[in-house]
């Protein structure tokens, strides 16, 4: 129930009946789109012209990791030598590389790997962490002050330090990055999940509940639950692009998958002895990246920010 | 104050206590065998003499119950022995100090631009009544923490070092070769600078207070030079730790992108020959450089925020 | 005190209203409109207003009548989204001087708000930098206009600080924020826009955070240091017996327009407006007294049992009323801990309270905050433990109820919380948050218990298609409909009703508090009604108990403990209600 983006709650701005939720001034063209829309769906984040890119970007990604194939028809992992560093052009959307591979395919196909790993390691972050926060909120006492010691420590040793550790022990691979990743966010998901039980457990409505007499766990579950679950899937959405991030940081540093297989973080490695004859090699790759994450951080944000039907 | 002091330094501690114990329970005593990881390493060829196993074991302490060599790691990691590299045979704490140095001035610069540039970016974004502008820098700093490292490093490498022939590309002779990396490692911290600024700033804009003030007839500037940023930095502070961890972690892309010696390349190689004690020794380096980091600034909080000091008397 | 040290001129140096004089403030035709995702939102829409110096107008209205836009566009302080549309603002009695605000440049501005013009902020918690020293933010406002050193205008800071009536200024100047009370933040801010002298001053609700004691403490020190210095003063308030009691004239606004006008006992005797007079009559402190205050007239039945049980007000503090208690409460304690546990620095929220309430009779707890009237609310509720005392609820001690006989105390009391914005589980529709409770203790198939929620509804005068609404959804008085549906849905005896009306506007609140009565006589139901405004626990209950500092001072009949308070503290609570000075004139 925040006033986002007005400079100053004024209570005469806001009437009851029709209230004026988000003051941001939107560009004409938008908000005559979004007054097309029917009224729920209007005041949500998600139909911001912004959103609605990211958006685009993602379920495009999404595309490419299922099938690959639909969106080139070049061979990703045989090239033809004769077309060795060929610049972008109409043949080759983000030119080739010293194999004469083309970048664009090896994007595309490595596209899976990539996205793979990132959803595994944010499930494992979301659902484990998730998990630690909701026992610590919930039992609270001594539970609740050693997992959250426990968080401390880890959030102590910096993420990449820390999957880095891991990976070490777990070894080399795609797998083994994604967990390593995923554990070292583990902290981040406990804390939130932890902190949004306490609030909505200490909200006057969940007391209302108790006072008609629902019990305990009808209360969890209809009630802490559900009005936990919207910070932390926001933080999942703005998690995924980090994980992305990281993920391809691990890969870029040759711990992810083994050549010839293509991995987005390997793709920026392998160009990097070409950096002053071929620009396109490392750089097309890794703009990729860069969309990608991007367009994940503007969803993460659109998904916590509710309009005033959500909350 | 003595008893807040003291709380304090307990506790920063007992977490870099726990830091140590948890990446030993992960490097020691996780299900995979630290001494056929390094043996993998450091021998070649497939045959693995038993003998050799055994002794390895017995060197490294693995032969002990994992209590014995806990107790034992951490006795001697008090005293300052962190233990010798698989792959060089040299004392770990001797190769942490001697590339802690190149890195420490790669960081320092780095946090600088960051701290100024993201400061800056979040001071002009929410004093401009523009929200053109407005629009435009809030739009920089997710941009800031989207791009990899390792990308922007290259792209600079690639016009500044091959194009136009500014900076040199690689090693870690002088000045001028610092100016690439701290740059790349600046632009996601700056832009995590610039963020948490922004929203602190934009809060205190919309603060009561501020409306006082501008009812006194404040300036904007006045404003925001008096009441604003006071008001926005303190909180802030407590981002200081995580900013330094996130440059030692990002020193190791940024060092290998750029082939310079230090602490980040450092974990590069261990990480890459799997050379346990190394990466061990170096973890609780990082750890107790962002607690350090962190009880320093808990410890100039009170001194800064009067909120926190004794004596809440409204007689 | 030295209010004379604020002031270097007087009141006679500036030209006293009526006559030919120039107004100080002059309004004409004033548009206010915000910006919004859904077009432009028109929130004061033609107003006319005049201001004369040394004089007090109060601009009366609920919210959404635009009284807060027209009062921030006077200083030029709209938020970022909203802005004049039309209209002329003129400041300055002087045609010299004379300015118009409405096209006032921002550089301009600098030089006009703070030495022309006051402002007194809403809410002192929050308006003063929480970082800096009291004495430096009342010498920035010197600093800004006179060029005097940084140590002149802390000196004559600390002057200011003992004009406002502040102990010990020196001290307090040297202090933050947080270590002064609310009463003492809301006299800096007063002091800090009249360090300059302005022509005039707005106070934008000025004490509507405050408690009811300190409200009046502060606005005698408004209108003591404004006469001296001649300033005129705009005051915005909700509460049109606040408005009554202290301004010269009063202009009753409603959704952006000025809807009445004129001298104060004018308006209050006959208002023309058919708004101001429904909002005269919901206005609890100016209702007439000579009706007995209490609804009890509107129930004979209980009246007569009570005056034939006592025909002497009984004012022993131990019972009030007569009759079976449905609740007694005996000796109860509870203290919190403050600070660590070896200092043994304690609390007593609740200190020995004692008090019965007969069933079918509504019993008020009146207290200022930190009285500890909610926490008691809460021990009845046994949603608290007490450390000492008993809560017997029909006989059955509620602290020791387990299982079966929980669940049937908390059947048969029931709960509406103060603010029902957070009351009601923003993911649930009205009908669900109805249904919860039936559910819960399983009443009924689903197909009975959708009718019961339909008729609950229908008691609380809400319409059938506002059941598959959700409350972001619903305007508060609806909200609050909802949550008193909710807590009747189970047949209870004992309503604890915890500050019901204090979140919304006045005219809401009168139709919820007439709602509550409705509900009591048709019901037979029982009410502990805890309230720091004593005007509406006039109209709501018969008995009332006075809190303070945990302890309870003074019960009795409500009519009695109002018109002949015998604890001072009482006396002093009584004589703040605003709206009290009117009601004398009118006699």
């Amino acid at each position: 129930m925040t006033l986002i983006g007005t400079a100053r709650p004024d209570r005469t701005a806001v009437r009851p009946a029709a209230p004026v939720r988000d003051a941001a001034p939107a560009t004409t063209r938008a908000s005559r789109v979004r007054r097309a829309l029917p009224a729920r769906l209007r005041h949500h984040p998600l139909t911001r012209p912004g959103a609605l890119l990211a958006l685009a970007v993602v379920v495009v990604v999404l595309a490419w990791a299922l099938v690959p194939g639909a969106f080139t028809s070049h061979d990703p992992i045989t090239g033809v030598p004769a077309d060795a560093l060929a610049p972008p052009g109409a043949a080759h959307w983000f030119g080739t590389d010293h194999l004469g591979r083309d970048l664009f395919a090896r994007t595309v196909h490595g596209t899976a790997l990539s996205v793979r790993a990132a959803l595994v390691a944010v499930a494992v972050a979301a659902a484990a962490g998730s998990a630690v926060g909701a026992v610590a909120g919930f039992v609270g006492g001594r539970v609740d002050d050693v997992l959250m010691r426990g968080a401390d420590v880890l959030l102590a040793i910096p993420n990449l330090l820390l999957s880095l550790a891991v990976v070490t022990v777990l070894g080399f691979g795609t797998l083994e990055v994604a967990l390593a990743v995923g554990i070292a966010s583990v902290a981040t998901f406990a804390r939130l999940m932890r902190g949004e039980v306490l609030r909505v457990r200490r909200a006057t409505y969940v007391e209302a509940a108790h006072l008609a007499g629902a019990g305990r766990a009808s209360v969890v579950v209809r009630h802490v639950l559900p009005n936990s679950a919207g910070p932390v899937l926001a933080l999942t959405t703005v998690e995924l692009g980090g994980v992305v991030l990281a993920v391809s940081a691990l890969s870029f540093l040759g711990y992810g998958a083994t050549p010839p297989t293509p991995e987005w973080g390997s793709l920026v490695a392998e160009g990097r002895n070409y950096l002053a004859t071929a620009w396109w090699y490392s750089t097309l790759p890794g703009a990729v990246i860069a969309v990608v994450v991007l367009a994940a951080g503007r969803l993460g944000r659109a998904v916590g920010r509710p309009g005033r039907t959500a909350r | 104050m003595t008893r807040y002091v003291l709380h304090r330094v307990v506790g920063a501690a007992a977490v870099l206590l726990a830091a140590f114990t948890a990446a030993f329970a992960v490097l020691y005593l996780l299900p995979s065998d630290p001494v056929s990881i390094m043996l993998d390493q450091s021998s070649t060829g497939g045959y693995v003499d038993p003998a050799q196993v055994d002794a390895l074991r017995a060197r490294y302490g693995l032969d002990q119950g994992p209590l014995q060599q806990y107790l034992g790691a951490l006795g001697r990691t008090l005293r300052g022995d962190l233990g010798t590299s698989v792959a060089s045979g040299a004392p770990v704490a001797g190769l942490i100090a001697a590339a802690l140095p190149e890195t420490a001035r790669l960081a320092a610069l780095a946090l600088g631009l960051a701290v100024v540039g993201g400061g800056a970016l979040a001071t002009a974004a929410t004093w401009t009544r523009s929200a053109r502008l407005r629009g435009f820098l809030l739009a920089l700093p997710p941009l800031g923490v989207a791009v990899p490292t390792f990308w922007v490093g290259l792209v600079l490498l690639q016009v500044l070092s091959f194009r136009y022939p500014l900076f040199p590309a690689v090693g870690n002779r002088g000045v001028a070769s610092l100016v690439l990396p701290a740059v790349t490692l600046a632009i996601p911290l700056g832009a995590t600078v610039a963020q948490v600024l922004a929203h602190g700033m934009g809060a205190a804009w919309r603060a009561p207070y501020v409306e006082t003030a501008l009812a006194k007839g404040a300036t904007r500037t006045r404003v925001q030079l008096h009441h604003v940023t006071r008001n926005a930095v303190l909180p802030a502070l407590t981002l200081l730790g995580v900013l330094v961890g996130n440059v030692l972690a990002g020193s190791v892309v940024v060092e290998t992108v750029f082939s310079r010696q230090g602490f980040g390349r450092l974990v590069q190689s261990a990480v890459t020959t799997q050379d346990i004690p190394v990466v061990l020794g170096l973890v609780v380096v990082a750890a107790a450089v962002f607690v350090v980091v962190n009880l320093l600034v808990d410890l100039a909080y009170p001194l800064l925020d009067p909120r926190l000091t004794r004596g809440r008397a409204a007689a | 005190m030295t209010a004379e040290a604020l002031t270097t001129r007087t009141a006679d140096d500036r030209a006293r209203p009526g006559g030919d004089a120039r107004p100080v403030l002059v309004v004409r035709d004033l548009h206010v409109t915000y910006r919004g995702t859904d077009g432009d939102v028109p929130a004061v829409r033609g107003v006319d207003l005049d201001v004369h110096a040394g004089e007090v107008v109060a601009l009366v209205g609920e919210s959404g009548s635009g009284k807060s836009s027209t009062a921030h566009a006077v200083v030029g302080l709209l938020p970022a989204n909203g802005a004049v549309t039309g209209g002329a603002l003129t400041l300055g009695d002087d045609p010299r001087t004379a300015l118009d605000l409405a096209t006032l440049p921002e550089r301009a501005w600098s030089r006009v708000r703070g030495a022309r013009l006051g402002l007194v902020p809403q809410d002192p918690g929050v308006a003063l930098d929480p970082v800096q020293r009291i004495g430096d933010q009342v010498a920035e406002v010197l600093r800004i206009h006179h060029r005097t050193s940084r140590r002149a205008a802390y000196a004559r800071a600390v002057e200011i600080l003992d004009a406002v009536g502040l102990d010990a200024p020196a001290v307090r100047a040297r202090q933050h924020p947080h270590q002064l009370s609310g009463g003492m933040r809301q006299r800096v801010l007063i002091g800090i826009a009249l360090a300059c002298e302005p022509e005039l001053v707005v106070a934008d609700e000025p004490t509507s955070a405050l408690d009811v004691t300190v409200q009046r403490r502060v606005l005698d020190l408004l209108a003591d240091l404004t006469a001296r210095t001649g300033t005129a003063v705009l005051l915005i308030t909700h509460d049109l017996a606040l408005a009554a009691d202290r301004a010269d004239r009063v202009v009753v606004m409603k959704d952006g327009r000025v809807v009445e006008h004129g001298a104060t006992a004018q308006v209050l005797r006959a208002p023309r407006h058919a708004y101001t007079r429904e909002l005269l009559a919901a206005a609890p402190g100016l209702a007439p007294r000579d009706a007995g205050g209490a609804p009890t007239a509107a129930r004979p039945a209980a009246r007569t049992s009570l005056r034939a049980a006592s025909p002497v007000a009984p004012r022993e503090d131990v019972a009030v009323g007569d009759g079976p208690a449905l609740l007694e409460v005996d000796g109860l304690t509870r203290t919190f801990r403050l600070g660590p546990r070896r200092t043994g620095d304690v609390l007593r929220a609740v200190d020995g309270v004692t008090f019965r309430v007969p069933r079918g009779s509504a019993f008020a707890l009146v207290g200022e905050s930190g009285s500890g009237k909610s926490t008691t609310a809460r021990l009845v509720l046994g949603l608290d433990r007490p450390d000492a005392g008993t809560v017997r609820f029909d006989g059955v001690a509620v602290a020791g109820a387990r299982g079966d006989a929980l669940r049937d105390l908390r059947r048969r009391t029931q709960l509406v919380h103060q603010d029902p914005s957070t009351a009601l589980d923003p993911r649930f529709t009205v009908a669900r948050a109805v249904d919860e409770p039936l559910r819960a203790h399983r009443v009924g198939t689903p197909a009975e218990r959708r009718e019961r929620v339909a008729d609950l509804l229908a008691q609380v005068h809400l319409s059938p298609d506002l059941a598959r609404r959700r409350p972001a959804e619903l305007s508060g008085g609806q909200r609050q409909r909802v949550a008193i549906a909710r807590a009747l849905a189970l047949d209870p005896e004992l309503l604890v009703l915890d500050e019901p009306t204090s979140a919304l506007d006045v005219s809401v609140q009168a139709r919820v508090l007439e709602l509550l009565a409705d509900l009591r006589e048709r019901r037979g139901l029982t009410y502990l009604f805890i309230s720091h405004d004593l005007a509406v626990v006039r109209r709501v209950a018969e008995h009332v108990g006075v809190m303070r500092a945990g302890r309870l001072v003074e019960t009795g009949r409500t009519a009695d403990v109002f018109d002949d308070p015998r604890d001072p503290y009482t006396a002093e609570l009584v004589g703040a209600i605003p709206g009290t000075h009117a009601r004398e004139d009118q006699r």
